[in-house]
């Protein structure tokens, strides 16, 4: 399945079951109309309650859920419906001043989330890549594959062992990353990072980064625990070896900028600290 | 005829005016038995005979009996034809009651013919022309006596000198040693110690005054002289100038306690010997006038003194009436004009950084051209009394090497006198106050110390206008930084509502753009376009509310009051903080009293206080909570606006700093939110109380003075 092309707004899951959960009428019925007119098949919940009423009766391939909602919010619906529909992958829709929510509902088991406002064609990707990837889950569950993949076993335990990832997953639990030692939410203090989206938010509001920039910070935030050489860093950025004094010359220029673009106060940096004659360290305070 | 007594050797003329041939010649027998007097005897025998020669006998002796005059008729013919003769009367026996009449009446004696020695006869002469002289001296000093009495009584019955000369030389040309065609001038001096005419008389030739007073005083005319040598001038005969001052002339210089004050010149046509009697008649006369002339001239001086004085009172008054500066100035250069007649005054202030001095007043010829003018803090003489501290007074400027020519040339004024006086404050020169061109010619000394005191009242004048402005920029600063203050927290707490705003915005956001590309992207059919135009366009008209909303409630306090109803107030800040509340999970009890009087308030400062006691009650409840507002009256009659939390409540040993600035248990908070509310509330003449309860909550309550009958205005935050 080829995905969809960014600006263009097409399925390649016509008759995909979808439902709609917001408060707001005017945002619902025209996410609505737009889905309807991409072939899906479209359901609307205005309320926590009314979603798990329609989740209850029927089954959902992907259902968009507003975070706040008066009553209750996404992340109790979340909380309840997962376990009653694990083959349904939620998509979190949600403002920048609640993005902090949709990262307890990611860790809750959504498949994604959507800043309000998107454009559509990235609500329609992010539904079609949700869409793909439960294709691909359904696939690798049908017993023909089972029975394809037993065969590949058994030939597998005759000759050479030809690859690691034959261990069957569960099937109804995708993710975004492959490599689980990478978290795809960092949050330190007033910092959030989503590596998936390449999103930095310092106070809530989003910084653009360079991805030099962004490489540093996820960099040293992954290694917050320790002291990172500058010769280390460059290393990790340019794949080359750099004896530490060319490598803090590389890096300054690159350190400075970020420091203006994340630090509440760049001239006392609380992030981005220098250890005098040993590197960088992430956020001492966190110790 | 003699007016003296006479020597014992002397040459006596007798007349004789006798009918009786018999009775002359025993007379005239008897004188001639007289030793060591040569008596000259002219007889006649009728009244009408004697009285033609008269004038020219020393004595007269007179029988009563005549043949054409009878009796005290005949005394009384010849004492009024020669009443400054001495007459003795010849009579008989039987006329001794009438003799004594006529000497009561002015005769010297009488003798009884029969009687008659020729020693008795010589003895009654002598007596009789003794005590005629002694007798008119007495009269003429008399007479003299009450000159000077009226003299003096005309010098003293005014203080005004211009009335005391005139009075006093009318009274001059009355002395009988003048004569009817005299005439007078005083001269005084004047300002510069030069002498001016005052005083001519008779009045109709007032108008040679002036005329008179430079011919009159060129050196070596008798006034002139008499000025120059201080003493009494007396020509012989005629002197200069043409008529009608030909003539002799007395000039009389007028002096108390050794001071000269001036001349009286006085001319008669005749000229004629005075005695010494009319030369000390004349002294007396001038000091008596020179003490008039003293007299005026103190009152004068003192009257000038304490009309100055009350000017300056007025003066000192009106300048420190006023704190604005430019009226300040205003005023001191209309006083100094004013008060100094001068045709033109300034004021010239110091600009310490430039170094220069700066026309900041002038008023009178040229003050257009001049103000606001600048010229070296050292030019001109302003540029002089600013460095010596010291004042100036010129009457003759175009001379003085000091004066800075072209200044007049931009003024287009030609100043001739000029007052210049520093003006200092503290210690410190700040400037310098000119007055120019007396309107009499010339300053004096008095106007330099009219001057100088007002300059110092204008000094303090001005130091309190220049510490009142500074007073009122430093307030201005004070209340425009009071005004960025609150304007920033007003700020930071639309800032705490962001994130609700931030959703409340989003939301219409994506629901417009999803129609649009809905629209955009898929072939919908007609009615389904104008649903989803329609929806848009509704979120459209949400967002506009919703930001007019907000800039609303941010835009800068125009700090004006007005009638609010302060429930409309407390529901714009609730629309505005619901969805904050929402989010925050917190429900909202809303408990307003209808009907509630107006309150005189800034709608938009009040609504900055609820809204920060509600963003603060919001954030004291962690997880959600009740808020609670309500209005009301109180106890004490105000309104009463609550706002309740049911948070974790506020230690008790913060209660005390809760609305003291920067004081903040907030990690992120600047401590300022409080105490700005605080203070607004103050301004409306309110309060806030504050009550709280560990783990049960805490309630603000905002209370403000209503004014019952009166019905809000517009009440827009």
């Amino acid at each position: 399945m080829s995905p969809t092309a960014p600006g263009t707004l097409q399925t390649n899951h016509p008759g995909a079951r979808i439902l709609i959960v917001d408060d707001e009428r005017a945002l619902r019925r025209s996410l609505a109309g737009i889905f309807r007119h991409l072939g899906y098949e479209i359901e609307e919940a205005t309320s926590g309650p009314e979603a798990l009423e329609c989740l209850s009766c029927s089954t959902y391939d992907v259902v968009l859920l507003d975070l706040k909602m008066p009553g209750m919010p996404g992340t109790e619906v979340l909380r309840r419906a997962r376990p009653e529909a694990p083959q349904t992958l939620f998509i979190i829709m949600t403002a920048y001043g609640t993005l902090e929510s949709a990262i307890i509902g990611i860790r809750q088991g959504a498949f994604d989330y959507l800043l309000k406002p998107s454009p559509a064609h990235e609500i329609v990707r992010v539904v079609e890549t949700a869409l793909d990837q439960l294709a691909a889950a359904r696939q690798e569950a049908h017993p023909i594959h089972l029975l394809e993949q037993a065969l590949a076993n058994l030939r597998e335990e005759q000759g050479p062992p030809a690859s690691a990832s034959g261990s069957m997953s569960p099937p109804m639990s995708p993710s975004l990353s492959a490599d689980p030692s990478q978290e795809r939410f960092l949050t330190v203090a007033d910092l959030v990072v989503d590596r998936a989206r390449a999103l930095v938010l310092v106070q809530n509001k989003p910084v653009e980064l360079t991805p030099t920039e962004f490489e540093i910070l996820t960099y040293l935030m992954d290694k917050r625990d320790r002291i990172v050489s500058a010769s280390d860093l460059a290393q990790h950025l340019r794949g080359y070896e750099l004896d530490e004094r060319d490598a803090r010359v590389l890096l300054r220029a690159h350190i400075h900028r970020l420091r203006q673009k994340i630090e509440p106060e760049p001239s006392k940096p609380r992030y981005v600290v220098t250890v005098h004659g040993r590197g960088f360290r992430f956020f001492p305070g966190l110790a | 005829m003699r007016t003296s007594s006479l020597p014992p050797e002397t040459e006596i003329r007798v007349l004789l005016i006798e009918d009786n041939p018999a009775e002359a010649r025993l007379i005239e027998e008897r004188l001639r038995e007289v030793p060591y007097t040569s008596f000259v005897l002219c007889m006649k025998s009728t009244l009408h005979a004697g009285l033609e020669v008269a004038s020219d006998s020393d004595v007269i002796l007179l029988d009563l009996s005549l043949p054409d005059s009878q009796g005290y008729e005949t005394f009384a013919s010849v004492h009024a034809a020669v009443p400054d003769t001495p007459l003795i009367l010849l009579t008989g026996f039987e006329d001794d009651r009438l003799a004594l009449t006529a000497v009561r009446h002015g005769a010297q004696d009488y003798l009884i013919k029969d009687e008659v020695t020729g020693a008795m006869l010589a003895r009654a002469i002598r007596y009789a022309i003794e005590r005629q002289g002694a007798e008119k001296t007495l009269q003429q000093r008399n007479k003299n006596l009450v000159l000077l009495n009226r003299i003096a009584t005309a010098t003293s019955s005014s203080l005004e000198l211009q009335e005391t000369l005139d009075t006093a030389l009318e009274a001059v040309l009355n002395l009988d040693l003048l004569q009817e065609d005299a005439t007078g001038i005083i001269f005084l001096y004047g300002n510069a110690q030069e002498a001016a005419s005052l005083a001519v008389y008779p009045p109709q030739l007032q108008h040679l005054a002036c005329q008179s007073e430079l011919a009159a005083l060129k050196p070596g005319v008798p006034c002139h002289r008499a000025l120059q040598t201080g003493e009494m001038i007396i020509t012989s005969s005629h002197v200069e100038p043409a008529p009608p001052w030909e003539g002799q002339c007395l000039c009389l210089p007028l002096k108390t306690h050794g001071h000269l004050l001036g001349v009286m010149g006085l001319r008669r046509g005749r000229p004629a010997p005075l005695s010494p009697p009319d030369v000390d008649l004349l002294r007396a006369v001038s000091s008596q006038i020179a003490i008039g002339i003293e007299n005026a001239q103190l009152y004068e001086q003192t009257r000038r003194w304490a009309g100055a004085l009350a000017t300056l009172n007025r003066t000192g008054q009106l300048l420190t009436s006023t704190l604005d500066r430019d009226e300040v100035l205003r005023r001191v250069i209309d006083e100094t004009r004013a008060m100094l007649h001068a045709e033109a005054a300034s004021v010239l202030l110091l600009d310490p950084i430039a170094e220069e001095l700066v026309f900041a007043a002038v008023a009178g010829t040229g003050a257009g051209a001049l103000h606001g003018r600048r010229m070296p803090a050292d030019a001109g003489i302003a540029g002089w009394v600013l460095c010596e501290w010291q004042p100036v007074l010129t009457n003759d400027v175009q001379e003085d090497p000091r004066f800075f020519k072209r200044i007049d040339k931009i003024s287009g004024l030609t100043t001739q006198s000029l007052l210049a006086v520093p003006l200092i404050c503290k210690g410190e020169v700040i400037g310098v106050i000119e007055a120019l061109n007396h309107h009499d010619r010339i300053f004096s000394e008095h106007d330099l110390k009219l001057l100088t005191v007002l300059a110092d009242a204008a000094a303090i004048a001005l130091e309190n206008a220049r510490l009142y402005e500074a007073e009122r920029e430093q307030r201005r600063l004070v209340e425009h930084s009071r005004t960025q203050l609150v304007q920033s927290e007003k700020l930071a707490a639309t800032g705490r509502l962001a994130a609700s705003l931030a959703h409340e915005i989003n939301n219409p956001l994506q629901a417009i753009h999803n129609s649009l590309q809905l629209i955009l992207s898929f072939p919908v059919s007609p009615e389904e376009q104008k649903m989803y135009l329609e929806m848009a366009d509704e979120e459209v008209e949400r967002l506009i509310h919703m930001v007019s909303r907000i800039l609303d409630f941010a835009r800068r306090s125009k700090g004006e009051q007005q009638l609010v109803d302060i429930n409309a107030v407390v529901n714009k800040v609730l629309i505005l903080s619901e969805k904050y509340l929402e989010h925050r999970h917190v429900i909202l009890e809303r408990k307003l009293q209808g009907d509630l009087h107006p309150v005189m308030a800034n709608p938009n400062e009040l609504g900055q206080v609820f809204l920060n006691l509600i963003l603060n009650a919001m954030e004291a409840m962690e997880g959600g909570g009740r808020l609670r507002v309500s209005s009301g009256y109180g106890s004490d009659g105000k309104v009463h606006v609550s706002i309740s939390d049911s948070g974790k409540g506020i230690q008790p040993q913060h209660m005390d700093y809760l609305f003291e600035p920067f004081f903040t248990t907030k990690a992120q908070g600047t401590g300022l939110g409080l105490s700005i509310s605080y203070n607004l509330v103050e301004r409306h003449g309110g309060t806030i109380e504050v009550e709280s309860r560990p783990d049960e909550g805490t309630t603000f309550t905002v209370c403000l003075p209503s004014h019952a009958g009166a019905s809000p205005g517009g009440d827009s935050l």
